[in-house]
């Protein structure tokens, strides 16, 4: 069983990428997918428990997103057992996530690219030495300070393959011709005014009254006008197959995240 | 859906479940399977039958019972109850998440 984590608004922001992310990687899996959404909860008993209002649980103060140190719970989350894969919503599974699943972590104690650690294969139990305890990784401020340590650490080894391609960047300098190249594992849409769901994603929740969390900018569209109909086409593609934007919502929105 | 059909769905489901649960039971026990898979036939709101299929991780601070997602058929969860235990994966409608 692949165990993958993905961190996600509270009040139904990116159910289209949720639909979007989950059905191409079951698409293209060769083994079964336990999928978690991490979100913040009112809930006390829940591991993602935060209440701004009162500074408890979960602090997102100067995070950029409402999930962004989530990631860092994940080892404890999973009770230091086993392996574990984080990676952001704004995503699309290009291959077999289990290509990544079935590396080795022989060098450290989590698999990424160390300079964008939005998809990452922890080992839990040896992340344990690496990390603070759950307690102060919940602490305001935590998501830098943890995301500095473990790289000054030396404790991310390299994936092979190129698992976060970023807005179809290549690694080794340029731009991705073709967003259907092997080479691309993973294709991340990591500028946020730019994500193609935005422009789904903000009607919707203009006509449900409430607003997403991402305010800084305005959207605009992607550079690249394939990345935008290929985006449709697999929304089209994941409701088509029964991954309906109603099943990703939150039974029990957040509210305000106090940002 | 009136309350008589509703009743009489539920008694349906209730059979079935027992039933089923016996096919997964036997099929687990031929994989020599550890982990602990359910198959549960439910009933969505609109009165259609849906079967979803989850696991018991102890490890999970999230949540223990982890439910994986739902098919629409006996035969597709079946097939995907086998995927879980290694066999080939199925060639039907991929698991959605629960309704």
């Amino acid at each position: 069983m692949i165990r993958i984590f993905v961190g996600v608004g509270g009040n139904d922001e990116d159910l289209e990428f949720q639909a979007v992310l989950h059905y191409s990687l079951e698409k293209h899996a060769s083994e079964p997918i336990d999928l978690t959404w991490m979100r913040l909860s009112r809930d006390p008993s829940s591991f993602w428990y935060s209440d701004p209002q009162r500074k408890a649980g979960w602090r997102t103060d100067r995070w950029a997103t409402p999930f962004s140190a989530l990631r860092w719970g994940i080892p404890a989350a999973c009770n230091f057992e086993g392996k574990a894969i984080y990676m952001d919503v704004d995503m699309i599974a290009m291959a077999d996530i289990a290509d990544l699943w079935n590396q080795d972590i022989t060098n450290g104690a989590m698999l990424s690219k160390p300079e964008a650690i939005c998809v990452t294969m922890y080992d839990c139990a040896k992340m344990k030495k690496y990390l603070p305890s759950i307690e102060k990784i919940k602490e305001p401020r935590q998501y830098l300070e943890v995301r500095r340590s473990v790289l000054r650490n030396g404790c991310v080894q390299r994936y092979k393959g190129n698992w976060n391609c970023l807005d179809l960047r290549r690694d080794s300098g340029g731009e991705y011709g073709d967003l259907h190249d092997p080479e691309i594992k993973i294709l991340h849409f990591t500028q946020i005014p730019t994500q193609p769901h935005l422009r789904h994603a903000m009607p919707r929740l203009a006509k449900e009254g409430r607003k997403h969390w991402y305010t800084a900018m305005p959207r605009r569209d992607h550079h690249r006008k394939d990345a935008l109909e290929f985006f449709d086409k697999m929304l089209d593609e994941a409701i088509a197959h029964g991954y309906t934007l109603d099943r990703y919502r939150n039974p029990t929105p957040f509210g305000d995240y106090g940002r | 859906m009136d309350l008589i059909t509703y009743r009489r769905g539920l008694a349906r489901l209730a059979r079935e479940q027992k039933e089923k649960r016996q096919v997964v039971i036997d099929q687990l026990a031929e994989c020599g399977d550890r982990l602990m898979h359910t198959l549960r036939v439910a009933m969505r709101g609109d009165g259609v039958t849906v079967y979803r299929i989850g696991y018991y991780d102890p490890s999970s601070k999230v949540e223990n019972w982890r439910m994986l997602g739902e098919l629409d058929t006996l035969d597709d969860a079946l097939a995907y109850v086998s995927y879980l235990n290694g066999g080939p994966k199925p060639s039907g409608p991929p698991i959605k998440p629960p309704s």
